[in-house]
């Protein structure tokens, strides 16, 4: 059974985006990548990548992730931003009270994209 | 083998693929983005046939009830005709019934339809596209509850060189034929079970149109909870609604009205003086236990958008509609 059907599904996915999407919001080493972005667009993005990284659904392509990006990694996205965001995903499962070991496996997702997200792996 | 139906041709669907994955493969233009059921941007309408559950289980039953599905996650077991949204919309002959210049730049037009359309079972709050004499269309928020007052009422900004709104300020006359489209948008009141919760209506200019609709559909439901406008302007001249909201606030206890406006002179004590946000962020008090309401120019939504939720609203909560004007 997947993290994501062992935290509980779609619902629980659309707490964490909430409390997920605050946390990116306040956190002043990367909230200037999210000025001015529409924020139901955003949502829609944000409650994709927290299912992706739960093992919901593997819908992410490599593509997609490195054009989507792209723009930002132009404006200086590089590792130390993608490390926040990994900070602020942990905090946000710990705080919905996901255990340790569920953590670590979405964060192993979640890494997996690294290279495609700052533009360093052909997708 | 499972036929779609689309725009007057057939695809036939191979293997596991998706409706969007067919329409894709065979050259239509069909707006997606995630692939995943989530974003939401390849919603069609069926309008024959069986959509599979899953294709709808992310959609509000507004939207189900009337064959909206998502494209992505269609894979139909029987033939199918499906639709783009904008194509499903018809349009129904209304007549121009009212006409009051409220403001410097606002005027007010209660348009009539036949008194058994269906444009009548719009929710206040909602937006219809209408169609000019001179044969311009736009979308505008309604203003009141149709289904009450059997018309159809809006509030107009007149944008310099704006060819709609000239027409609706300066040019328009009762008795004017019109045609709108069918109510769009999730921004209305609906709470069929009573529930408690406290209201924060927040918009600039014509903004107010859809949230006095909301105001008054939520009084007439007898809300629970407290309900605050704040209604946001410039200038103290350019409010307009003043004494109808003062004398409804006064009518009901748990309905407040705060006009706000940014500076000026002989501004009254009933109106607060400030920036619009600030002052909208000081009244987000309970953010779990409030629904949010907020409309207007583009940018100050997304800017109450994010600082509402900042303040620790849900998402989910929040319901918005940005007015864009299309190039003067």
């Amino acid at each position: 059974m997947s993290l994501y059907n062992r935290i509980g599904g779609d619902a629980a996915v659309n707490a964490a985006v909430d409390l997920f999407y605050r946390k990116v919001l306040a956190d002043g080493r990367i909230n200037q990548f999210f000025d001015g972005v529409n924020m139901d667009n955003q949502i829609a993005k944000q409650k994709a990548f927290l299912t992706f990284v739960l093992g919901g659904e593997n819908n992410y392509d490599g593509k997609a992730m490195k054009d989507g990006h792209a723009h930002l990694v132009a404006r200086g996205l590089n590792d130390s931003h993608f490390d926040a965001v990994m900070e602020n995903l942990g905090a946000t499962l710990t705080e919905l009270g996901v255990p340790a070991a569920e953590i670590g496996e979405a964060a192993a997702i979640a890494e997996s994209v690294r290279e495609q997200v700052l533009g360093r792996s052909a997708a | 083998m499972v036929d779609i139906s689309f725009k007057g041709g057939k695809i036939a669907l191979k293997g596991d693929e998706t409706i969007l994955d067919a329409l894709l493969r065979e050259g239509h233009d069909i707006s997606y983005s995630c692939k995943a059921g989530a974003c939401q941007s390849c919603m069609m309408r069926c309008s024959s046939g069986e959509v599979p559950a899953e294709a709808q289980s992310a959609l509000k039953d507004t939207l189900t009830a009337r064959g909206y599905f998502l494209a992505c996650k269609c894979k139909p077991e029987n033939d199918i005709s499906v639709e783009s949204i904008e194509l499903s919309e018809s349009s129904e002959p209304a007549e121009i019934s009212y006409k009051k210049i409220v403001s410097d730049n606002v005027v007010v037009l209660r348009l009539t339809p036949d008194a058994k359309s269906s444009l009548l079972e719009a929710f206040g709050g909602q937006y219809v596209n209408i169609t000019s004499p001179e044969n311009i269309a736009r979308s505008y928020s309604i203003a009141n509850i149709p289904k009450i007052d059997g018309c159809i009422e809006l509030h107009i900004r007149k944008i310099p060189d704006g060819e709609f709104s000239s027409w609706a300020y300066d040019k328009a006359e009762i008795g004017d034929k019109v045609s709108i489209r069918e109510p769009a948008g999730e921004c209305f009141y609906f709470n069929p079970d009573g529930e408690e919760f406290d209201i924060l209506l927040a918009g600039t200019g014509t903004g107010l149109a859809p949230l006095y609709a909301i105001a008054k559909d939520a009084l007439l439901q007898n809300h629970k909870g407290k309900i605050t406008l704040l209604h946001g302007a410039l200038k103290f001249e350019n409010l307009y609604f003043l004494e109808k909201l003062r004398q409804l606030a006064k009518k009901n206890n748990n309905f407040d009205y705060i006009p706000c406006v940014l500076d000026g002179d002989n501004i009254p004590d009933y109106c607060r003086v400030g920036s619009f946000d600030e002052i909208v962020e000081s009244y987000v008090i309970n953010p779990m236990n409030m629904k949010y309401y907020v409309c207007g120019a583009p940018d100050m939504v997304e800017l109450l958008k994010k600082k509402i939720f900042l303040k620790g609203a849900s998402f989910s909560d929040i319901y918005s509609d940005s007015f864009l004007i299309r190039g003067a």
